[in-house]
């Protein structure tokens, strides 16, 4: 019953929401009844497919009978019989009254006297539309003359061949005219217009005819299928040629489409012959024997000689492959397809944008930029083609791009420190693309020694060169002290020379460079003194531009002036991945190594807009293509291994203006106060008062609104610190910040506030239970990048596994309380090196203790918690010298 | 009293909702019905060319659904109703005979209008 029940619920439901959205009118204007469902079409059919097979009673007037309800087509036949008179009469086996039709949905049904009939289409079509000639005719049986047998053989009969019986007929009738199965033979030829030409012929049995031409066919003939053949022809595009008697296809689009397409179907239904000619012209894929590449001279020749179709015809084809046609008829009238091809694809990528004449193609030889070399790499390596590559192009290609280093290059011995392996890795990289004068992208991660790498690369060049030119550095203001403390620690023999002070000291400077081996300035200053630099039409080795992200903007000074400045060698060096933005990457790139990827305007066009707004993958992958073998990029992640659980880096910053002034008038006044003290009281009983004043000299240096409360000026540690923490967010890294001050938390907070990074603040204020939950947090929300701790709050063990560099802002008294500080409150999981970071003001107390520190590593290393006891340990000397 | 009364209404109502109505399912289950028939009948009107079809359920007794909307309700809410005196049950699908494969009874009226 489920079957007719589930009938019944779905009907039900339409007629009780139909009747319900009829609204207030209620039983007054129902739509439906609800009494009874109407059967519609597709009600039909399931209610059919639940009774199906079953005997229903039936139930007419009075009396009972039987009804099946049948899954098939009635048994429906006619006959033909000739009378007396020569008539003929084709007559159903049953009264073409007593049945009604009804109308499924995908179905027809037949109700019978004795069964409802659920017929498919085909019965529709064929007896179906014979029996309504009947009806409409209100006559049983259908009338015609001897003469029109013919007709009614070749017309009607084959439609409805199972389903008339012509046992009623003389043998020899049917035989003369009840058509044979019809076959048709094509013969294809093209002719002198290299238009395709097609002889029919027609086979019925043992006869053979062209429809065309012969018009004395005495053979019985299926017409319908004759007709719905020549269909398929006349929808190809073929057309009469009367002279001839045969099908012409002459549209040179039509003929493309017969051949690639619907010459399938025509070999399925009929037997296609053709001559050797037009098999000859069938469809060719381009392709290209063999390629040679040369590297000779700083050339790079490509021999595209053995290329497998007529190189004359070449424009043409690239013409149509441009605009994306789909073949080009060659002249000798076969075809070319042109869609999706590697062939196509190398060739096209190859000529695209570059300035070679088709002459050059001609000729079998063109010439392109020796930059362009590792782009070619690419594209052959999607080409099924030998191609043969000479030595030097080899050479070329492995070493910059896999990197295997060919190259003798040494280590300079005037470097004092040994380079980690990835670090090597990176200084031959360099060095290599120095010889072969391209620019990189030195793109490491923050913390792994970017420095350290050029400051190799420009070591060996002094080592190798009897007279070496200057080389220059361009940075943001706050890394220009760490580049020279980085020299200062790892190759002091470069002569260095840092630009600083007034436009008319710089200006001094400037003019003396070429006593100097590097040159380091930064963007501001860059931008200020360009004249200068310009007027002195300095040539420099090397120019590196830290922290690149600085030029990404085109339209920017600081990426126009650096664009000015001549140098045989260009690196740009940046901890932030730069494919991401497709301008930002023009940008670098125009500086690296100008034209490479073209004029914005023409990159914008060939590679911006397809990627950015048509998300063209293919384009993307050519840009990559193009790029990777000039940058380099090792992350943490890779080089683990390699890197020490902590690093430790001292940032140095310089103090300006305001700042300054009010340093060195504290400074002096303390000076006056400390002598004062210990006149009068001697060296143990100042104590507390000299600590008061070095505590408010370090307060300067962190930021003078500390204890000032009309402070509005800067501070050029706050200034370096929100520049490294923007560019370590920028790169990925979660960061803790660690200061002994709360309020320069707060203040530090301020400024995360304006660049929107999301970040906590743990200070003594912060309750236990809040403590848990922020570290928590902090762990495992991606969002928040920076944890600002006070050192008050004291580490409870808290586990801030999130993180992954730490600035210690305001470097403790005691360096092993540090540690412990900064231990106690991260645990690293082995998968993680620890960048630290400690910021301390150049020239001034901080700096002081920190050589103190570094100095008195015993009294560092005990266990001393507190400021007082630190100064309890240094002799009066060494605090007189924190004086000075 | 009548206030103390209209207090403690509400929690009654509660406990019906919740208690009674359990015990109801039991009583539901000791006597499930399960073995109704659906008898349909079929009238084709040879005149308007329409089908239409009118259901009858029941065991001994066999009685017309006059409102299919509210047939269909009952069901969907597994409510019980009496028919009449030989029919009363809880609406499921439970409750009906599965499909058998013999001749059902099926009413194929055709009216022709002459």
């Amino acid at each position: 019953m489920h079957g007719l029940l589930e009938f019944i619920l779905k009907y039900a439901e339409i007629i009780k929401y139909s009747n319900e959205t009829v609204g207030s009118y209620g039983k007054y204007m129902r739509t439906m009844s609800n009494e009874y469902i109407t059967i519609s079409n597709t009600g039909l059919d399931e209610i059919f497919e639940v009774l199906k097979n079953k005997k229903i009673l039936f139930k007419r007037d009075a009396q009972d009978e039987e009804i099946v309800f049948e899954a098939h087509n009635p048994d429906i036949k006619f006959t033909v019989e000739q009378e007396s008179n020569g008539d003929y009469i084709l007559t159903p086996n049953i009264d073409v009254f007593s049945y009604d039709i009804l109308q499924g949905s995908s179905y027809l049904y037949m109700l019978t006297k004795n069964a409802l009939y659920r017929c498919d289409k085909t019965f529709e079509e064929t007896i179906l539309k014979l029996l309504n000639v009947y009806r409409e005719n209100y006559t049983p049986q259908i009338r015609f003359k001897r003469e029109e047998l013919p007709s009614f053989c070749s017309l009607v009969y084959p439609k409805l061949k199972g389903e008339i019986s012509l046992d009623k007929l003389d043998e020899g009738i049917i035989n003369k005219y009840v058509p044979q199965e019809l076959y048709i033979k094509l013969y294809l030829d093209y002719d002198k217009n290299n238009y395709i030409t097609a002889d029919i012929k027609f086979v019925y049995g043992d006869v053979e005819f062209n429809p065309l031409k012969d018009t004395n066919i005495s053979v019985a003939r299926d017409v319908s299928k004759e007709n719905e053949y020549l269909d398929i022809f006349v929808n190809t595009g073929f057309m009469l040629d009367k002279e001839n008697g045969r099908l012409i296809l002459a549209d040179e689009e039509k003929i493309y489409n017969f051949l690639s397409e619907e010459i399938g179907l025509y070999m399925h239904k009929f037997e296609v012959l053709a001559t050797d000619t037009f098999k000859q012209r069938e469809i060719k894929k381009p392709k290209i024997g063999n390629i040679g590449i040369k590297l000779e001279n700083d050339l790079l020749k490509i021999d595209l000689s053995k290329i497998d179709f007529d190189i004359e015809e070449i424009r043409s084809i690239m013409q149509k492959y441009k605009l994306k046609k789909r073949y080009h008829r060659l002249k000798d009238g076969s075809f070319l397809d042109l869609e999706e091809n590697e062939t196509m694809d190398f060739i096209s990528s190859l000529l695209e944008n570059e300035d070679i004449s088709y002459k050059q193609i001609q000729e079998g030889e063109i010439e392109i930029p020796i930059s362009r070399g590792m782009y070619l790499d690419r594209l052959i390596q999607n080409l099924n083609t030998n191609v043969e590559k000479n030595d030097e192009y080899k050479k070329m290609v492995n070493q910059i791009s896999k990197r295997e280093i060919e190259d003798k290059i040494e280590l300079q011995k005037g470097l004092k420190s040994e380079l980690r392996q990835y670090q090597v890795t990176g200084f031959k990289w360099l060095k290599i693309l120095d010889n072969y004068k391209f620019g990189g992208v030195l793109a490491d991660d923050m913390g792994l020694g970017k420095t350290i790498q050029l400051l190799a690369v420009i070591q060996s060049y002094l080592e190798e060169e009897k007279n070496p030119k200057p080389s220059i550095v361009v940075c943001p203001s706050s890394l220009s002290l760490n580049w020279k403390n980085e020299i200062d620690k790892f190759a002091p023999n470069i002569k260095t020379l840092v630009i600083h002070g007034n436009a008319e000291e710089r200006a001094n400077q400037i003019e003396n460079i070429e006593k100097y081996n590097l040159v380091i300035t930064s963007y501001d200053l860059l931008k200020r003194d360009i004249e200068e630099y310009k007027a002195k039409d300095y040539k420099f080795k090397y120019i590196i531009a830290d922290e690149a992200q600085y030029i990404k903007n085109n339209n920017t000074q600081n990426a126009k002036v650096i664009k000015e400045i001549k140098a045989d060698t260009r690196f740009a060096l940046t901890g932030t991945p730069i494919e991401n933005s497709l301008s930002e990457l023009w940008s670098i790139f125009d500086f690296i190594m100008p034209g490479y990827l073209y004029s914005y305007r023409k990159f914008k066009e060939i590679y911006e807009v397809p990627i950015v707004k048509d998300n063209d993958e293919w384009v993307l992958k050519k840009l990559k293509m193009l790029i990777e073998p000039f940058i380099l990029r090792r992350t943490k992640q890779e080089v683990l291994t390699e890197l020490p659980d902590k690093t430790i880096s001292v940032l140095n910053n310089e103090m300006q203006d305001e700042q300054l002034k009010i340093y060195t008038s504290y400074m002096a006044n303390a000076k006056r106060e400390v002598s004062q003290e210990l006149k009068e009281n001697g060296f143990e009983k100042s104590q507390m008062k000299i600590l008061a004043l070095l505590m408010r000299l370090r307060q300067i240096c962190c930021h003078p609104s500390l204890f000032l409360s009309n402070y509005t000026g800067e501070s050029s540690k706050l200034n370096q610190c929100i520049e490294v923490i923007k560019d370590a967010v920028l790169s990925g890294h979660k960061i803790l910040l660690f200061s002994s001050y709360s309020s320069m938390l707060e203040i530090i907070e301020e400024e995360l506030k304006k660049e929107n990074i999301k970040h906590f603040k743990l200070t003594g204020q912060t309750k236990v239970g809040d403590r848990l939950k922020l570290v928590e947090e902090f762990n495992s929300n991606d969002e928040i990048k920076v944890f600002l701790i006070s050192l008050k709050a004291g580490g409870t063990g808290l586990n801030l596994i999130g993180a992954d560099m730490v600035i210690h802002y305001d470097p403790w008294w005691n360096l092993s309380a540090e540690n412990q500080a900064t231990d106690r409150t991260y645990r690293i999981g082995q998968k993680k090196n620890v960048q630290v970071y400690k910021l301390i003001t150049k020239d001034s107390i901080e700096e002081r203790i920190y050589e103190l520190q570094e100095k008195k590593a015993q009294l560092a290393k005990s266990m001393l918690s507190t400021e007082t006891t630190f100064i309890n340990k240094l002799s009066r000397e060494d605090i007189m010298s924190l004086f000075d | 009293m009548n206030r103390n009364d209209d207090q403690y209404k509400v929690f009654k109502q509660l406990v019906h909702t919740f208690y009674h109505n359990e015990a109801t399912k039991t009583k539901d289950i000791q006597n499930k019905v399960n073995n109704l028939i659906i008898e349909p009948r079929l009238i084709y009107d040879t005149f308007h060319k329409t089908l239409k079809a009118e259901f009858r359920i029941g065991d001994s007794q066999l009685y017309k659904i006059k409102s299919l909307p509210e047939f269909f309700e009952r069901m969907l809410n597994h409510e019980e109703y009496k028919y009449g005196a030989k029919l009363s049950f809880v609406h499921d699908k439970s409750a009906f005979r599965e499909e058998d494969a013999r001749a059902i009874r099926i009413y194929f009226k055709i009216r022709r209008n002459y």
